[in-house]
């Protein structure tokens, strides 16, 4: 195997499978990078077990031409050390050669490298995923759709099933939802061509890394999903991720439904308040803030630690409806929560102090999310 | 019909023996409190083979007539409990009456016996009599028993090396002599004197003839009494430790008992005054009503039950954890490291001592002044009372440095007097100290009247800081609970669902309100804000596990852990250089500390050179 690559398209698509290879893994050639090389291109994947990543490196682009492929064949070279070898390669052109036993040759202007490669039949399998596509989704929205969920997962491993996102096609909508018991993300996303019914439970750590090798764009990533592996299939780009096993709770009737206090407040300057108060929240009270409405027009945020001192500070709101309201919540939760909205006008729904509240977006209702409060007395 | 029949007694002795008679080491048990429970005040053993091939116990205590002594080898004959009550209030070691009908139906048993009266001589083989006769008048009881196991080969194929069988014997006799430090014992293998004690009924001379004169001195005496007990012994300073827990010796009213909840009572005592997986050396006798003690759990009565075990294990560790307390103190160097400190084992002692047989030693002290040989008229090696323990000996010979410690003024020549006040350690405090400098920016020197003391600057910030985290752990709100969206649900086994039902007000002081769910399971709704994020399943578990085992929630103790690991990354570290008004104001915090000697860890604080030390590594005392 023989063949002539521009560096930086090589390190394009090792730096995308690195991000499935973990240097701890219990089947060692894991820690290593297979490279498939044929006329048409080259591929790469990496894998931890849970994610597999596969890019595709063609070669030629637009008609320009990006690899030079004299042989073809395949190797499994060490991820780490192949990475920063190709990364500090002198010239953006390297030729790579593999003989008999695996002894790979990179060379690059005057720097030549010798790595000891291993069996490429030793590398598992690919998933085997074969079913029809589910949905597309632009790649964009799909990134939006992560970052407004994802945050609230579970860290926590006692209940495996919450540290994925809930995925639900249904009724032509996508709906997703993370909860880690604490408060609730939920987005819901009509879709063209939804047609078959289908629910997964896909892991928060796999959401969180496709979301950094997506790139902006409005391209179409394709969606497949079996009973235990999803699929995300962009240009030059296979994604797969194992899926979590269990059942996830129903949580839409967690989801009030009416509510007794309704604040409107511009969510930029709740963040920058909430942000604030929390420096004196105590640590290891988990950041707790107060949140009073005052008149029909203020609202107060407000916390307090008797070893360092407290803060008070007064907000305007668009509009303030229902009855008065003293609540308490993680200033965590909140600030998470007014991200994932992204400045815009919040509209704030209560029912009581000790009742979970939600957030939602006052433009558009795909959005929401849920805190559960802090009881103080 | 006929397939079952009554087995005669011969066969049902030879049964009920393998139960109570296990090894040599369980013959020694039987006879020796025997010997106690007829009152002998000198008991002597004499063993061949570590007793597989002769166990002699000679006792001067009340002896028997020729009737109770046939009687004695028939099973369940005892003279110590003669109704059902006895059996609730056994003030006695023995009581089943079957210790001497099982190791005779095990072997060769010589008995002479004499309550001042009448002499009595009786054999038997394998549990029949074959012989009677009358024997010399010498009050007490003289008992030989020979070839153990000889008719049982199964039994004597699964016996361990001689030095184990030997090892266990040693070790059942230390604990005998500490748990009646009156009775004067006298261990002999083969010629060899093991272990002999005079009998003066100072439990610190027992622990110096057992553990060495150098251990023994850093012991240190406690005391604690309820309404139902009274505990009392000694135990050794924090620099005294051990790997394992075989030198935490209880007696329940005199009975050496395991008893693992109250090892660990020890133990919750010694918390953070000892590095991990080190235990003390302890002598921990218990006294109190019989009838709060049950010791009819096992034929070897090793096991107990004890009424109102809560209080005890109570009064157990405060007991302990004051006389620390008050006797913890710099630990004051050594020149012997600690590898070459004496055996504290006599079981080694003897090893040695057998290893090289000429040198004529015999492995512990004897004071020459009370000489055991007046209890053994019939035996013949009469040992040799001169001799010297090598490694006991070396320490108090060879090493006289250790002498002018003003509170270990207790050596051989004094034993007579010593009484333990005078032994008792002062609570002395922490030394006024002057900063004299750092040495590789890591230890602190600093000198006060009695000599100089190396501090390590990371320890003793440490130990300043746990002490303000520990505290600081326990005052969390837990008045502020977060509500959760979906409960958290927490299965137990029936009985521990059942206790915890009846303890969920426990609970509620720490703020978890566990709701029942089912027969077996709980759920709650809302949990401490304080609770570590993610981590929330595991603080409820280990709050609930504090409850089932000790019936009440520590919160402190919970984030114990955490509050070590916050003091330990919060202070300084090795390689800090200090100013000196920087060193003078750790020692002012260290001097304020609860417990200034040792860090979180368990590892010292500081070390105290003492004038004398000095003195003496520059030889201007000789």
């Amino acid at each position: 195997m023989k063949f002539e690559i521009m560096r930086d398209r090589l390190l394009d698509g090792l730096s995308d499978v690195m991000k499935a290879v973990s240097s701890k893994t219990a089947i060692p050639i894991l820690t290593g990078v297979k490279m498939d090389v044929s006329a048409d291109g080259i591929s790469l994947t990496g894998s931890d077990s849970d994610i597999t990543i596969q890019t595709f490196i063609p070669a030629e682009e637009d008609g320009k031409e990006i690899l030079r492929v004299s042989e073809g064949g395949s190797i499994v070279l060490q991820a780490r050390v192949f990475g920063e070898i190709i990364r500090k390669l002198p010239t953006n052109e390297v030729e790579i050669e593999i003989n008999r036993n695996f002894q790979t040759h990179i060379r690059s202007g005057k720097s030549e490298f010798h790595l000891i490669g291993l069996d490429p039949l030793d590398y598992p399998q690919l998933p085997d995923v074969q079913e029809e596509e589910l949905f597309s989704i632009p790649a964009d929205l799909l990134k939006t759709i992560i970052r407004e969920t994802v945050f609230a997962v579970s860290t926590s491993e006692t209940r495996p099933v919450l540290t994925g996102v809930h995925w639900e096609v249904k009724d032509g909508e996508l709906v997703c939802v993370a909860t880690d018991s604490h408060r609730l993300a939920r987005r819901k996303t009509k879709l063209q061509s939804l047609q078959e019914e289908h629910s997964a439970v896909i892991p928060g750590r796999s959401l969180n890394e496709l979301n950094k090798i997506l790139h902006d764009s409005a391209d179409p990533v394709e969606v497949v999903m079996t009973s235990q592996q999803v699929l995300f299939k962009s240009r030059n780009i296979l994604f797969f991720s194992r899926l979590l096993e269990g059942n996830y709770p129903d949580t839409s009737r967690l989801i009030p439904s009416e509510h007794k206090t309704q604040v409107t407040v511009n969510g930029r300057a709740l963040l920058q308040a909430i942000d604030r108060a929390s420096l004196l929240a105590r640590e290891e009270r988990n950041n707790i803030v107060r949140f009073t409405t005052n008149g029909s027009e203020e609202v107060e945020v407000s916390s307090n630690s008797p070893e360092i001192g407290k803060v008070e500070e007064q907000l305007a709101a668009g509009a303030i409806e229902g009855e008065e309201l003293k609540i308490s919540f993680s200033a965590k939760f909140m600030m998470d929560a007014l991200k994932a909205i992204d400045g815009q006008d919040v509209v704030i729904q209560f029912t009581g102090a000790m009742r979970p509240f939600i957030l939602r977006s006052a433009l558009d209702d795909s959005i929401l999310q849920l805190i559960l409060p802090v009881r103080t007395y | 019909m006929g397939r079952i029949r009554l087995m005669d007694e011969p066969l049902s002795n030879k049964i009920a023996a393998g139960e109570v008679v296990e090894r040599p080491a369980s013959v020694v048990k039987e006879l020796v409190e025997n010997a106690l429970d007829a009152g002998g005040m000198k008991i002597e053993v004499l063993l061949e083979e570590a007793g597989l091939l002769r166990v002699q116990v000679i006792d001067d205590g009340n002896g028997m007539d020729s009737e109770d002594a046939e009687l004695s080898f028939a099973r369940h004959a005892t003279s110590k409990i003669s109704n059902e009550h006895d059996l609730f209030r056994i003030r006695t070691l023995g009581f089943r009456g079957e210790a001497l009908a099982s190791i005779a139906s095990v072997s060769k048993v010589t008995l002479s016996t004499s309550d001042g009266t009448v002499g009595t001589r009786i054999q038997a083989d394998g549990g029949r009599i074959t012989g009677q006769s009358a024997a010399a008048l010498r009050k007490g009881t003289d008992i030989s028993v020979e070839q153990l196991f000889y008719n049982t080969p199964a039994r004597l194929k699964y016996m361990k090396t001689l030095q184990t069988e030997l090892g266990h014997i040693i070790d059942l006799m230390n604990r005998f002599a500490l748990s009646r430090p009156e009775v004067a014992f006298r261990l002999v293998h083969s010629g060899k004197v093991l272990l002999e004690t005079a009998g003066s009924g100072d439990i610190r001379r027992v622990l110096a003839d057992i553990y060495g004169v150098q251990t023994a001195r850093k012991m240190i005496p406690f005391e604690g009494a309820t309404h139902d007990y009274r505990v009392s012994g000694f135990i050794s300073l924090p620099e005294i430790t051990r790997a394992n827990k075989n030198y935490v010796s209880i007696f329940v009213n005199g009975r050496w008992v395991k008893h693992y909840a109250a090892v660990r009572a020890i133990q919750k005592a010694y918390h953070t005054y000892l590095p991990i997986e080190r235990y003390p050396i302890a002598v921990i006798r218990i006294e109190g009503d019989p009838y709060l003690t049950d010791v009819n759990v096992h034929p070897s009565k090793q096991q107990i039950r004890l009424s109102k075990e809560a209080e005890l294990l109570r009064l157990i560790e405060e007991a302990v954890k004051s006389a620390i307390r008050n006797a913890v103190k710099a630990p004051v160097i050594e020149k012997k490291p600690q590898q070459r400190q004496p055996r504290r084992d006599a079981q080694l002692e003897f090893w040695k001592a057998a290893s090289s047989p000429e040198e004529n030693s015999i492995p512990v002290q004897t004071p020459s002044d009370k000489p055991a040989g007046q209890v053994t008229g019939e035996v013949e090696q009469a040992p040799p009372s001169s001799g010297k323990l090598p490694s006991v000996g070396e320490t108090a010979s060879s090493y006289p440095e250790a002498e002018p410690e003003p509170v270990g003024g207790w050596s051989e020549g004094d034993t007579s007097d010593g009484e333990s006040g005078e032994l008792r350690e002062e609570a002395k405090p922490f030394p006024e100290l002057e900063v004299v400098g750092q040495v590789h920016g890591t230890y602190i020197v600093a000198q006060s009247k009695d000599g100089f003391y190396l501090i390590d600057q990371h320890a003793a910030q440490e130990r300043i800081k746990y002490e303000f985290y520990r505290e600081k752990a326990g005052e969390v709100d837990s008045s502020e609970r977060q509500t959760l969206l979906l409960p958290l649900t927490f299965h137990y086994s029936r009985d521990e669902a059942y206790r915890l039902r009846h303890s969920l007000d426990l609970l509620h002081s720490s703020g978890v309100f566990l709701e029942e769910f089912g027969d077996t399971s709980f759920i709650v709704r809302e949990h401490p804000a304080w609770f570590p994020e993610g981590a929330e399943q595991e603080t409820i578990e280990g709050l609930i596990e504090q409850v089932l085992t000790d019936r009440k929630t520590d919160v402190k103790k919970l984030r114990e852990e955490a509050a070590i690991m916050m003091s330990c990354k919060r202070s300084i570290k090795a390689n800090h250089f200090l100013q000196k008004h920087e060193m003078e104001r750790l020692l002012a915090d260290l001097k304020a500390a609860d417990q200034p000697y040792t860090c979180p860890h368990g590892r010292p604080v500081i070390i105290h050179f003492t004038s004398y030390d000095l003195e003496k590594m520059f030889k201007r005392v000789m």
